[in-house]
């Protein structure tokens, strides 16, 4: 399994380089110490063998700890520095750590990163001698925005993600690679690149992402980065393409790019494939529940079609089902259903219907809407109010009560408004409240959550209702807005 | 061009009283934000028949919708 594969490329002394961010460059011989330091460390301190969380932004030790957990058998929770801390306090109240890694603040368990520096970088070190991890194992643990204004935690196990790797790993051919990543580590598209990168013994390539608006330095940044693929959403991609210096004259070594998160333009395949001659686009498509995606599609130069979401992995299976559960025919329009090797082990500490047995295998309900032709999914849109905002997956409920939660409120109704194309271009929460201002709303709202989350303010004085006595919702995009 | 420019902003980010507070901190104030800020960019080209190239603007030219309409005088000459 891939941990075996990983342990063999990290004791194969290696002085390629594994990670690098800014001017920091780590060789794979490196990254071996940090991970045996930290394992050895781990096996010592956490002897519960609870789930680890694992708190920073990109920093080396971020992704050693990853896999010292991993080796040591211990599931570990990535958080990001980003995410409020009302939501990180929400979540180490679900896990209930014994150790925590990173600068948490104010946390006995927090193991501090200047301590987790010192204790990597030990020269005189024991060698990892067993692989403590089994497949059935949760491997880690990614939260995603719930419906209750809590977030909830997926369990993806090692089985899981082994799967998905060996998958990735034969759909994109990749060896000593340069990947680049964007996501931040507790969004679980940056799990392709984090894993795919150790496999294929590519250098993991982290570009700052702090200020996007500094075009100048992210785009230098580039084009030393000698990059030969790139994870990313398409919203980035966009973001990039504002710049004609994107192109092939700044990534000449690109050869392809793995889309995941949302919607995929034809505009922006076309954009790139007319500037990148010898660039390759996958769409992929999966939800957290099923270990980053599940299917996917290489979109030929000059397709002017729909663009699917493409075919499931092998161990996978994908149905379209009606509101009866039953499976549709062939282009006709339902709910879809993932069954078998990617379906994570289910949400902790909270129940649900999402999660079933189909057919015999463990399955997963997405509240996705879509379609099969001739083999291949295309997505349409969503059964409930979860959207996708710049990659990001939110529950609109969860905004709406975390916004209700903020004293003085008296209604609140998020909705998202959408460009030509359906995708989001804004959230906007229409808010009756007697003395606040939406700056003050916003203000309070970023201690509770992140910042993709926090919808445009607009204050009114009333809600129009429909027929049925409900808001109305059309109504209230068109005059309120 | 000043209402123009101010009429695109506020269409594409939602705030409706812009124009009275033209100092305002776009960025701080995550006024526009990146998805905003990929639409501004395509808007102002085509209004205005301009060619902006991102790398080329200091980014702190973002910040406000004066320094905005500064960018889009300076690119039209």
């Amino acid at each position: 399994m891939i941990l075996t594969d990983i342990l063999e490329i990290l004791k194969s002394d290696s002085e390629n380089n594994a990670y690098r961010i800014g001017v920091n460059n780590y060789t794979y011989n490196e990254l071996y110490k940090y991970v045996c330091n930290l394992y050895w460390f781990l096996l010592e301190k956490n002897r519960s063998k609870k789930p680890v969380v694992i708190y920073g932004s990109k920093e080396i030790y971020m992704k050693a700890s990853f896999l010292a957990c991993s080796f040591a058998g211990m599931p570990y929770v990535p958080i990001d520095i980003n995410i409020p801390k009302d939501r990180v306090d929400e979540i180490i109240k679900q896990i209930n750590p014994d150790v925590i890694i990173g600068d948490l603040e104010k946390d006995v368990r927090a193991i501090k990163s200047n301590d987790i520096y010192s204790i990597m970088n030990n020269n005189n070190f024991s060698e990892i001698n067993k692989i403590y991890m089994k497949p059935q194992d949760t491997y880690y643990i990614i939260f995603t925005s719930g419906t209750t204004g809590k977030p909830k935690g997926v369990e993806i196990t090692y089985s899981n993600l082994d799967s998905c790797i060996k998958w990735l790993k034969d759909i994109t051919n990749a060896k000593n690679e340069i990947v680049l990543n964007q996501a931040n580590f507790s969004f679980d598209l940056s799990v392709a690149d984090l894993y795919l990168s150790l496999v294929t013994e590519s250098e993991h390539f982290i570009i700052n992402t702090n200020n996007m608006m500094d075009f100048k330095k992210i785009f230098n940044e580039l084009k030393t980065s000698r990059v030969t693929l790139a994870v990313m959403t398409p919203s980035f991609a966009d973001l990039f393409l504002t710049d004609k210096l994107f192109s092939e004259e700044l990534l000449p070594e690109l050869k392809m790019i793995i889309f995941c998160g949302e919607k995929l333009l034809k505009s922006t395949v076309n954009e790139l494939y007319s500037r990148f001659k010898r660039l390759k686009i996958i769409n992929t498509y999966g939800p957290t529940e099923c270990t980053f995606a599940v299917t996917s599609f290489e979109i030929p130069r000059n397709f002017d079609e729909e663009i699917p979401v493409g075919i499931p992995k092998n161990d996978v299976d994908i149905f379209v089902l009606d509101d009866n559960d039953k499976e549709l025919k062939d282009g006709e329009k339902g709910e879809i259903l993932i069954s078998g090797k990617s379906v994570a082990k289910g949400y902790i500490n909270l129940k649900t219907n999402k999660f079933i047995t189909y057919k015999g295998k463990s399955a997963y309900k997405t509240g996705d809407i879509g379609y099969i032709k001739n083999g291949n999914i295309y997505i349409i849109g969503r059964k409930d109010s979860q959207i996708k905002y710049k990659g990001y997956r939110i529950e609109l409920k969860d905004i709406e009560s975390n916004i209700m939660d903020l004293e003085e409120i008296d209604k609140v109704v998020v909705l998202p408004k959408l460009n030509e194309n359906k995708k989001v271009e804004m959230l906007i929460a229409f808010v009756k409240t007697k003395n606040k201002t939406e700056f003050d709303i916003k203000k309070e709202l970023k201690k509770k959550l992140p910042s993709y989350m926090i919808p445009k303010i607009k204050i009114i004085n009333e809600f129009p209702i429909n027929k049925n006595g409900k808001c109305d919702e059309k109504r209230l995009m068109k005059e309120l807005l | 061009m000043e209402e123009k420019i101010i009429g695109i902003i506020q269409d594409l980010t939602g705030y409706k009283d812009l124009k009275k507070n033209k100092e305002i901190d776009l960025l701080e104030n995550e006024i526009l934000d990146s998805l905003a800020f990929i639409e501004l960019i395509s808007s102002l080209e085509n209004e205005f028949n301009i060619e902006i190239q991102p790398t080329q603007v200091d980014p702190n030219t973002w910040r406000s919708i004066n320094s905005i309409i500064d960018l889009v005088k300076s690119l039209q000459v």
